[in-house]
């Protein structure tokens, strides 16, 4: 499965634009780490927990994408988009999506 | 005594949320799934620019939005589950049926204007608070994007 | 070729199928229980701690929290005034026979309302009703119920109490949203506050105890001081189950204690005290 934020692939054809897919997902990490990432909120630097978590995210919905892209018989999902939201205190969504297409060799 | 009441209360929140809740979701999916048969015919891509065959229509921009509420037995499920951490199933289909509702409105929206296609769709997703404090009241799933219409 | 339509994506691929219901009921089931643990173990060490903090810090939390229920200005009715004043009298000759910490002061207040009650808050405030005066015949039988409130308040139960029930309200408040249980909490908000100074079963069987040996110093016999309970058990309707959530030992319970210590003393034919007359007029003055 080929996955790209351009439109365009180079060297490649696009034979069929199938529509869009998506892959979503809402995630939180569990309170301990909560109650770290806020106390590392006081002397500000990374947030280790949460990164890893929208990290973990963002591996999901995409996941998710590709599963759907699968199901109708695309091989590659172009224009590929993120979007992330704070649903709950301590809980993100996040959003992947793009145009499933049928790619061919020029 | 009182607190015998307010966990009363709470039992009977859960369950009228899990019951209306579950109803209430199962009937939204059921209407999700006939409508996207309904609007099957107006393809929607993300893609910046129109295929070949679209290249002298008319364009004009669609938008369809929905606000969309989480029941209590949700909002409970959810504050657990994130105690332990990992996924938050009950918040995930509510937004898959805010997601898939909106962009339904985008293609009645397109339908009104005689389009055949969509492109460069976009959601956009915002938490409506006011009415909850720590967890989730509703959401808003906006969907927007550029609908083709043939020229007359 | 652009197919003509939308493609059709198999369900459930966003969304996951496992039972709500089931890892709802699981994690409500831990929760619980790592709050039971919790709470027992933080009772626990207030145990500890609270006899050792100073009587001056519970004092002042009572100047900015509302601990006390509005009593009618009494200073307007002078016999509720005397009956108050003969109150803290028999509390400070009952203090006299046991080993008060020096720093604790004692204050009884007058609560006008019919139901017989008694409680003791953070401060070393004690609260009994007018209801009470008129279930009880006999200085003794008061003298009991003052006791024990006063044990209450050597113990340190009350700040004791106030540190796990707030706990509790915490912890209920991290688990449903504080939002959706911030609703509930304004209707019961200002009721709540009291009844969050409810002690647990080891609490009143260590005041119980605590008041019969005041009482043995103080008169000499234990004759009477079931007087309250008795009443209680008659007006008593209370469903089976109920009792299972009371925090009190149950009536029966502390009757049959306090027959047990009584026939321990021996001294059956021990007359009782009057009540004071400022106590009995007050319950003429308020019919």
């Amino acid at each position: 499965m080929l996955i790209s934020n351009i439109e365009v692939i180079p060297g490649k054809r696009i034979t069929d634009h199938l529509g869009l897919v998506q892959g979503s997902t809402v995630r939180a990490k569990h309170a301990g780490k909560d109650l770290m990432a806020g106390l590392k909120n006081i002397f500000g630097g990374e947030l280790q927990g949460y990164t890893e978590l929208l990290q973990e995210s963002r591996q999901e919905a995409v996941d998710r994408m590709i599963v759907q892209a699968q199901a109708i018989g695309a091989n590659a999902i172009i224009n590929v988009r993120f979007s992330t939201s704070a649903i709950a205190a301590g809980a993100s969504e996040i959003l992947a999506y793009g145009t499933a297409v049928r790619l061919n060799d020029r | 005594m009182e607190s015998l009441i307010q966990l009363g209360i709470f039992v009977t929140l859960m369950v009228l949320g899990f019951i209306f809740g579950r109803r209430a979701e199962s009937k939204h999916y059921k209407s999700i799934i006939s409508r996207e048969d309904r609007y099957r015919h107006i393809l929607i891509t993300n893609e910046k620019l129109p295929a070949p065959e679209f290249i002298s229509h008319d364009s004009g921009m669609v938008t369809g939005n929905v606000v969309i509420s989480v029941d209590y037995f949700k909002v409970v499920a959810a504050g657990l589950k994130s105690l332990v951490g990992g996924r938050l199933t009950a918040y995930e289909s509510l937004l898959d049926r805010a997601r898939r509702e909106a962009l339904l409105r985008m293609q009645e929206n397109a339908e009104e204007l005689g389009a055949l296609a969509i492109i460069n769709t976009k959601f956009e997703t915002s938490r409506i608070s006011g009415n909850a404090g720590k967890g989730l009241g509703s959401v808003e799933v906006l969907a927007y994007g550029t609908a083709l219409t043939p020229r007359c | 070729m652009r197919p003509r339509l939308n493609p059709k994506i198999p369900e459930g691929i966003n969304t996951s199928q496992e039972n709500l219901l089931v890892e709802v009921i699981m994690l409500l089931l831990a929760v619980v229980s790592s709050i039971v643990a919790l709470i027992v173990l933080l009772s626990f060490i207030a145990q500890i701690i609270a006899p050792r903090t100073p009587f001056r810090w519970e004092q002042s939390i009572t100047q900015w929290i509302e601990v006390m229920p509005k009593s009618k200005d009494t200073e307007n009715n002078s016999a509720a005034a005397n009956a108050e004043q003969a109150l803290n009298s028999l509390s400070e000759r009952l203090s006299k026979s046991m080993k008060l910490p020096a720093d604790i002061s004692l204050k009884v207040h007058l609560l006008e309302s019919g139901t017989p009650n008694a409680f003791a808050t953070l401060g070393g405030h004690i609260f009994v009703s007018t209801g009470l005066l008129k279930t009880l015949h006999s200085e003794n039988a008061l003298a009991m119920v003052l006791a024990h409130e006063i044990a209450h308040i050597k113990f340190r139960h009350p700040i004791q109490a106030l540190g796990r029930g707030a706990l509790f309200q915490f912890l209920l408040q991290l688990v449903t949203g504080s939002g959706n249980s911030g609703t509930l909490y304004n209707i019961f908000g200002h009721t709540g506050f009291l009844t969050l100074l409810s002690f647990g079963r080891d609490m009143e069987r260590e005041s119980d105890a605590e008041a019969v040996l005041i009482l043995l110093k103080h008169y000499g016999h234990l004759n009477g001081a079931d007087e309250f309970f008795v009443t209680m058990r008659q007006n008593q309707h209370k469903d089976a189950w109920k009792s299972f959530f009371e925090t009190h030992p149950g009536t029966e319970d502390r009757i049959a204690y306090i027959r047990a210590k009584i026939s321990a003393t021996s001294a059956t034919h021990n007359s009782l005290q009057a009540l004071d007359s400022a106590l009995d007029l007050v319950e003429s003055a308020l019919d």
